[in-house]
């Protein structure tokens, strides 16, 4: 099946291809949220989020060179800006130069942690197994969620997408994540959280092939209070695809020579 | 088999890719602009030697004969490959001997590799453009 389809896919220009989506999507805008047998909203299917430049920043920034607009995310505080602690603005503005390129966790192709995992330029896949909900991301991720009213995992044990549970507010999921471990960034841009990160998501269903996704963000050694983002994600006819990334991640070694070069050039500075 | 052959497949190879070519953003695991210098652009034209269709980036390497008639084996990044395959390349698109120009941003402290930004056939059409386009150097220019 997957390969039919993208055989089919590559003989359609992709002009075509695109009108037909955004034609299927404007048939859906007016149709009912789909629900399971038990009346809950059927989420289940294949997404893109609509990011917006999300895993480039999360406060509005222009294009800048190679690296794409953000329109901007925080719902939450109402000027759209992140409430940063002075020590971790610092933090972010370094990240964001060329020699912390290296750093930045999913070069090195692990995982990107929540919320990014939502954001990055990739399609995920959303499944509704009895008592869960299972979030499959194509860049190598995945996030099994009990709807059982489970507690956390003990807060020693720390992990790249945390421990997520679930519940149902009216036709709300509600995800809540603790037990991230902090090595993560938001972005490209380097934008900070800790070990003390907490989420709590909300998937919002608007209509048949379109959710809402809020996400508040919780790190007092971080921020000063907690913040939110919003953006939606709108179902597709893709599936996904494989991502090897550590077959030949070439990249890695160039940001690490920029890196390195950095270095150098610092210690040689400091030199009497 | 004669060049000739070889040419007729390569140009009809290439005639398939016309009709799909595409502009995207710079879409990656990592960051492009920490790992590109903006400041050194380059305009390349040359003959294809290998595509990589390897994750998490496909490459794209050209023999490109240098202003001091040296050839040099430059390897230009593309997007992921999986946005590639969504944008209906396949990995036989681009035949070894094809000749093509490209335009782009040197790695900062590499040798001959290169962010592809615009690659376009010798006859002119595009084939993939970063979106939005970026600043363009001049022929030649490496």
């Amino acid at each position: 099946m997957r390969t039919n389809r993208l055989q089919l896919l590559s003989c359609v220009p992709p002009a075509l291809l695109v009108a037909a989506v955004l034609a299927a999507q404007a048939d859906a805008a007016s149709a009912p949220i789909r629900r399971l047998p038990d009346g809950k909203p059927d989420i289940s299917g294949y997404y893109m989020t609509d990011a917006g430049g999300a895993n480039y920043g999360l406060e509005a920034r222009e294009y800048e060179f190679l690296t794409p607009a953000s329109r901007g995310h925080i719902v939450d505080p109402p000027d759209g800006k992140l409430p940063y602690l002075p020590w971790a603005r610092a933090e972010k503005n370094e990240r964001a130069l060329p020699h912390r390129g290296y750093d930045d966790p999913t070069a090195h192709c692990f995982v990107a942690g929540v919320p990014r995992s939502m954001y990055v330029p990739a399609p995920l896949q959303i499944l509704q197994p009895p008592g869960y909900v299972v979030i499959l991301h194509e860049r190598m991720s995945y996030r099994t969620i009990p709807l059982d009213g489970r507690a956390h995992l003990p807060d020693n044990i720390r992990l790249w997408q945390g421990d997520s549970v679930g519940h149902w507010e009216g036709d709300t999921l509600v995800v809540d994540t603790r037990n991230l471990n902090g090595k993560t960034w938001l972005n490209e841009y380097g934008d900070v959280v800790s070990h003390a990160e907490t989420v709590v998501e909300r998937f919002i269903p608007v209509d048949a092939d379109t959710v809402t996704y809020r996400a508040t963000i919780t790190d007092p050694l971080v921020y000063s209070r907690p913040w939110t983002i919003e953006m939606p994600l709108q179902r597709q006819p893709e599936e996904l695809l494989e991502v090897a990334c550590h077959e030949d991640n070439a990249d890695l070694q160039h940001l690490k020579e920029v890196r390195d070069a950095y270095r150098a050039q610092q210690a040689k500075e400091k030199r009497p | 088999m004669s060049d000739a052959n070889r040419r007729t497949i390569v140009w009809a190879t290439l005639g398939a890719l016309i009709a799909t070519w595409i502009t995207m953003p710079a879409i990656a695991h990592h960051s492009f602009s920490a790992e590109y210098d903006q400041n050194k652009p380059i305009n390349m034209t040359g003959t294809v030697t290998s595509l990589k269709w390897s994750n998490p980036h496909g490459w794209l390497y050209m023999d490109v004969v240098g202003t001091d008639g040296k050839t040099v084996n430059w390897a230009f990044e593309l997007t992921s490959t999986n946005a590639l395959i969504r944008a209906g390349w396949k990995r036989d698109d681009v035949p070894p001997g094809s000749r093509l120009r490209i335009e782009g941003f040197q790695a900062r402290n590499t040798g001959p590799v290169a962010f592809a930004s615009q690659i376009w056939l010798e006859t002119g059409r595009l084939l993939f453009q970063v979106s939005p386009p970026v600043t363009l150097a001049p022929p030649g220019a490496h």
